[in-house]
């Protein structure tokens, strides 16, 4: 069965990183037509923008990215009811800035809500038409996870 | 839409039944009768909504064109009285196909798949939503599924629709 091969790849997927975060570990892939992809991990925030640098990911207006992200609540001892994910992929003005620009004209889009417990898994892919050039940010972010901060994982496409 | 070599999903079929396994508990109590899907589908002003627990048969058809901008919600909630039901995965998918089909399952080409896991305890409710550009006409089919409910609530329950673009 295709979806259990995928929940299995979830899991997988989850474990070389597991240690990174400490409340939240992401996993953030973008995937290009060539099969070339770039990958990010949690960052956290505060600080606006987190702490890492964004991979970029290059393609040509027209071209399909697969996104993919994994989220596991690493921290083993607390939940949070109506927490929530949300994903993006919105334009920016320039390459790595920090500042999130404001969620308008989204070229895609997607959230959940649900009750987080420990060790919860929350994984999502989805293919997208890139139609116009310019440079986006695909980020997946947590909310309402009833911390002093929120993760998130980020990575930067320009489309030429 | 082009041509992608799909994203690499790792294991195979065995390894994740297996670890799917492994990841489910077991916890017998609520009938499935009382968990509940939802699943709409918007664009433009109009909606379709299609439930879980129907009986077989053409599901709803949702019409739209290419290039208009689909919105899809779902939720799930566990209805029914008893100890929470553990370890469900909700998997929602959007793929080219018939949604007539028995039990379809999404391609390596899916145009959208999630899974989450999570507890039901009564009462509880996960939704979520995705927005997108329908690439080019078809057909396609939108369900939003149980899995690992058979063993706990005797039955998955699945909510399922057909989008057709022209």
């Amino acid at each position: 069965m295709k979806y259990t091969t995928w929940a299995f790849s979830l899991a997988l997927a989850l474990l070389p990183s597991a240690a990174r975060a400490e409340h939240f570990d992401i996993k953030l892939t973008a995937t290009g037509p060539d099969g070339m992809g770039k990958e990010a991990f949690a960052d956290q925030t505060p600080p606006i923008g987190g702490l890492n640098p964004r991979p970029v990911l290059r393609a040509k207006a027209g071209d399909t990215i697969a996104i993919q992200f994994i989220m596991t609540n690493v921290y083993a001892h607390e939940s949070a009811r109506n927490a929530g994910i949300r994903f993006y992929i919105v334009r920016e003005p320039q390459l790595g800035q920090k500042p999130v620009p404001p969620l308008e004209n989204l070229t895609a889009e997607g959230s959940f809500t649900f009750n987080l417990k420990p060790k919860a898994k929350i994984g999502a892919k989805e293919r997208v038409v890139m139609s116009q050039p310019g440079v986006y940010l695909l980020r997946v972010e947590s909310q309402r996870t009833q911390r002093d901060h929120e993760h998130f994982a980020a990575i930067d496409l320009e489309i030429r | 839409m082009s041509r992608l070599p799909a994203v690499k999903m790792g294991a195979g079929r065995k390894a994740g039944a297996l670890a799917l396994g492994v990841w489910l508990g077991s916890c017998l109590g609520a009938g499935a009768e009382n968990f509940a899907i939802s699943l709409k589908v918007q664009s433009g002003g109009r909606e379709q909504t299609a439930v879980s627990g129907q009986p077989a048969g053409a599901p709803p058809t949702f019409k739209a064109k290419a290039k208009d901008v689909v919105w899809v919600q779902w939720s799930a909630a566990n209805g029914a009285s008893g100890p929470p039901v553990s370890d469900i995965t909700l998997h929602v998918f959007m793929d080219r196909g018939d949604a007539r089909a028995h039990a379809p399952k999404p391609g390596p080409k899916a145009l959208y798949e999630s899974a989450l896991i999570q507890d039901f305890e009564r009462g509880v409710k996960s939704s979520g939503e995705f927005r997108m550009s329908m690439p080019e006409p078809g057909t396609y089919l939108v369900r939003a599924e149980t899995i690992g409910a058979a063993g706990k609530l005797g039955k998955e329950a699945a909510a399922v629709m057909q989008v057709s673009v022209q």
